[in-house]
């Protein structure tokens, strides 16, 4: 075979071995060149991860009364006694939202509010929550703002960036003007650093007539589209739950408040009462190991005979 | 024949020896320029509104609290344990009404114009009055 000969009506492309192993050589010299460059450019703004480990808590509901469970403050002391025994020590703690009950009153949804951060307060460890709907839905999060801190946030750790989403406090959805927030801290992100949203709700359709889902997940998700390892921690359906994407991972943590059935049946969503045997069963947290090379690990925890889950996201 | 796959095979190594960030920076050559841009789960506006729209709209955002025949027996229960109001007993003069709720919300009301054009609300307006029925006389 002398060359390469491709043929259409009015064009005649005729082009020899050397010359192909030359442009072949020249593309890879290019590649190589542009690749320098770039990643110059992305050294500057990509942090190095360091091996860093979280907890996640989740749907703690502290002022909740009744059969689904006797002792929600009990529960959560339990949980984060877990924590203060745990080796190593986390370095912060991540909260999925519904931190409290809803309450008809502002003023018992400030006492609920107070009440859980003097709990968390005892672990001396930063706090990162985010609503939940019990929490602020009922004034579209005025009162969370006050007592707990803004809707939504940014923040890094040891190279991993986190993503505070409120995908509750007007419905279960992220909503535009968050969106457009979202948007301007993306372009001041690294999109090869590990990278982790931080919702209530899942961003996907996990039950929509349980409301467990978010309206605008796939827009949401489109903005991280160029992030290469994307995590998304939630809470909202008392279970391990999750969906593992090319993309990105999402995957529930467990509630220290009430386990809820899988979603089956289309039925009304009921909790059940408490185990007077087990009152801890389906009840629990998670711990998050980030490894230097970003990959996570995940240990849940299940306060009901300490049992030990993992798996890797 | 051996010098094409000596060239893709130096290709290959250049393309793995550059690593992840350059090879980044070829999958996404456009990021440093393109800017990320907030974009609404859009109905084309081609479409107009209808009743048929309105029900897929009722089902993803409605049904779980107003239930699904709008009589607001709904599969979720409101955060302050009451149930969603009924949307199968409206009167007749609430289309402008609940043309404003639905743009707004009320109470734990989502204002769905956050995630849906005036299309899709139309349509929703129009789904919902399907659920009364027509007074006769």
């Amino acid at each position: 075979m002398e060359g390469i000969r491709t043929e259409t009506p009015g064009v005649c492309l005729q082009m020899s071995r050397r010359e192909l192993l030359r442009q072949a050589a020249t593309a890879s010299a290019l590649a190589a060149g542009w690749g320098m460059v770039s990643r110059r450019a992305f050294a500057q703004s990509g942090p190095q991860v360091r091996p860093l480990r979280f907890v996640q808590l989740s749907d703690t509901h502290i002022g909740y009364q009744g059969e689904a469970n006797r002792d929600i403050p009990g529960t959560l002391r339990r949980a984060l006694n877990v924590i203060r025994g745990l080796d190593p020590a986390p370095e912060f703690v991540v909260v999925t939202g519904d931190l409290t009950q809803a309450a008809e009153s502002g003023a018992a949804r400030l006492k609920r509010f107070r009440t859980f951060r003097e709990q968390m307060d005892t672990l001396h460890l930063p706090v990162y929550p985010v609503p939940g709907e019990h929490d602020a839905l009922m004034d579209r999060g005025q009162l969370y703002q006050k007592a707990v801190g803004p809707l939504h946030y940014r923040f890094e750790r040891a190279g991993v960036q986190f993503f505070a989403l409120d995908n509750v406090s007007r419905g279960f959805f992220v909503g535009d003007a968050q969106r457009q927030w979202i948007g301007r801290e993306i372009a001041r992100a690294d999109p090869l650093a590990p990278t982790v949203l931080l919702t209530h709700a899942p961003l996907y359709d996990l039950f929509v007539p349980w409301n467990w889902y978010t309206y605008d997940a796939k827009e949401v998700l489109a903005l991280f589209s160029g992030f290469r390892r994307l995590t998304v921690l939630f809470g909202h359906v008392h279970q391990l739950a999750g969906q593992r994407g090319p993309s990105v991972s999402q995957s529930a943590g467990l509630s220290t408040a009430w386990p809820l059935p899988e979603p089956d049946a289309l039925a009304r969503l009921e909790k059940w009462p408490q185990s007077a045997s087990d009152p801890d069963m389906g009840l629990g947290l998670r711990v998050i190991d980030v490894a230097s090379s970003g990959q996570m690990a995940v240990s849940n925890l299940l306060l009901s005979h300490e049992k030990q889950e993992e798996a890797a996201l | 024949m051996r010098k094409l796959l000596w060239a893709v095979g130096v290709a290959a190594v250049t393309w793995g020896f550059l690593g992840p960030h350059a090879q980044a920076a070829f999958t996404h050559p456009f990021r440093f320029f393109k800017r990320p841009h907030s974009e609404a789960p859009r109905t084309p506006p081609s479409v107009q509104p209808s009743a048929a729209l309105g029900a897929r709209l009722y089902v993803r955002a409605c049904e779980s609290c107003h239930g699904p025949r709008g009589n607001g027996e709904g599969f979720w229960p409101l955060p302050d344990g009451e149930s969603a109001p009924p949307l199968d007993s409206l009167g007749p003069s609430s289309q402008a009404a609940l043309h404003q709720i639905i743009v707004q919300g009320k109470g734990m009301m989502p204002g769905w114009s956050q995630v849906m054009n005036p299309t899709e609300i139309r349509s929703l307006v129009l789904y919902v009055q399907s659920l009364n029925p027509r007074k006769k006389g």
